[in-house]
């Protein structure tokens, strides 16, 4: 009994279980050969790649959720600080900034903040489309379980990042001689000048909030299925993909529509407090913003197959092409750098 | 009837069992076999990996007992769990339905 619950324990630690639920695991086999010593349980190898397969798919979903609320959470707080031209910030609305010359650190974070948060909000949603499209699936491919990996991992780097970058930009603004006036007298605090004290602590919680959930994201990448099998696109996230195995085409056109959309939406409301070539500029920046991640993000997050530059396929079927799908149409053989191989020993 | 044929609709069988009461791992396996008439030899060990992956999807919940001294995992169906064994038993209704009407 113990030489197979040795060799099962082996098979779940080199597949990254944790120590707890490996004894879970033992626990259980012990007992069912405790009612049945002639029990034949099958290969330990098998048993623990099943383990793996169900427990991958489960935590690529979870994380994917996880990120998803984290994220939209601080976005929201986001928002909420921006909303009125960042007077709940303490920026003093754009006026403000307009009329003031800002130092490089604040425009470069606001800069930065701005992408962050669109890059954030973008992955975390696709993340939520994925796990929603793939919710009723008992075991996902690696592939997938890879690309909900990566997209929560992002959401929530970007949306920290767009946190931190508020807390620099407010750095930049806080009267730092309210904290010699008040010190730790915290109760005087909100009667100061602005919130800004406040925003700031809200500011970096957000973000270690959401850094703090990284670990999970890791975890489950080291855990993910190992199931062969092909991955959705973009369009298929959207319900508008004809089939897994399809081509960029569909998702290109999405992209490419959605940056046309976006540049006339912003357009559209920048004219209220701007004129057309200003409110144009910035629409276009947007839509070249989009086009830009969507084609230098999109190969790694799963919204198309390999990248714009990759060499087209050779007709044996080699070629980069196919290297750009290994990153995922691939089998459970390969190893991840970013977020750990399903191949390698992970220790507890 | 062999493993490859009773893939697919393992999930459904752990949830009939277990809609008759808590269960542990074992006797969920051996009341496949009894009401099968032996006839669903299910590979043993490739019950508990379903059994997991049902409580993580959230249909069978799972506590702590002691039997003899040693520790037990007893299983049991949640409300979310009756409600997926409604939804197989009509889908394998349908498909038993289906491949009856064509085979016959």
């Amino acid at each position: 009994m113990s030489g197979y619950l040795g060799r099962l324990d082996a098979e779940l630690q080199s597949r990254g279980f944790s120590g707890g639920l490996r004894g879970r695991i033992a626990a259980e086999f012990a007992d069912h050969m405790e009612c049945d010593p002639m029990a034949d349980l099958g290969d330990p190898e098998l048993i623990a790649g099943e383990f793996a397969d169900g427990y991958g798919t489960s935590l690529a979903r979870r994380t994917a959720c996880r990120a998803f609320l984290l994220v939209g959470g601080a976005m929201a707080l986001l928002i909420a600080m921006f909303f009125d031209g960042g007077r709940l910030a303490g920026w003093g609305g754009y006026e403000v900034y307009r009329a003031s010359s800002p130092s490089l650190i604040f425009r470069a974070s606001v800069a930065l903040m701005a992408l962050a948060a669109q890059i954030a909000i973008a992955a975390s949603l696709l993340a939520l489309a994925r796990a929603w499209r793939l919710r009723r699936v008992p075991v996902i491919s690696t592939a997938e379980a890879r690309v909900l990996n990566r997209r929560a991992a992002v959401a929530l780097i970007a949306g920290a990042t767009a946190m931190l970058m508020v807390a620099v930009s407010l750095v930049w603004q806080i009267d730092w001689s309210y904290f010699r006036k008040w010190g730790m007298n915290w109760f005087g605090w909100p009667y100061g000048p602005s919130g800004q004290w406040y925003v700031l602590g809200v500011a970096l919680a957000a973000a270690l909030a959401q850094l703090a959930a990284l670990p999970a994201v890791l975890y489950a990448a080291r855990r993910r299925p190992l199931l062969d099998g092909g991955c959705g696109l973009l369009a298929d996230d959207l319900a508008l993909g004809a089939a897994v195995s399809g081509s960029n085409r569909s998702s290109d056109l999405i992209a490419v529509s959605s940056a046309v959309v976006l540049a006339l939406a912003t357009t559209a409301v920048g004219m209220v407090n701007s004129g057309l070539a200003r409110a144009g500029g910035r629409g276009l920046v947007e839509a070249a913003a989009l086009l830009v991640c969507y084609f230098g993000l999109g190969g790694y997050l799963g919204l198309r197959r390999g990248y714009p530059w990759s060499r087209p396929a050779r007709p044996d079927g080699q070629g980069s092409d196919v290297e750009a799908l290994g990153t995922l149409n691939t089998d459970g053989a390969d190893a991840d750098p970013e977020l750990g191989g399903p191949g390698e020993a992970v220790a507890d | 009837m062999k493993a490859d044929e009773l893939k697919g609709h393992l999930d459904g069988l752990i949830l009939a069992v277990l809609a008759s009461g808590p269960n542990h791992g074992y006797a969920v396996i051996e009341e496949i076999k009894r009401r099968s008439g032996g006839e669903l030899a299910l590979p043993e060990g490739t019950v508990y990996p379903a059994l997991h992956r049902l409580e993580l999807a959230g249909l069978l919940h799972s506590e702590w007992s002691a039997v003899s001294g040693r520790k037990r995992r007893v299983y049991s169906l949640t409300r979310k769990g009756s409600r997926e064994l409604d939804v197989s038993r009509e889908r394998w209704q349908r498909f038993a339905t289906t491949i009856e009407a064509v085979m016959s």
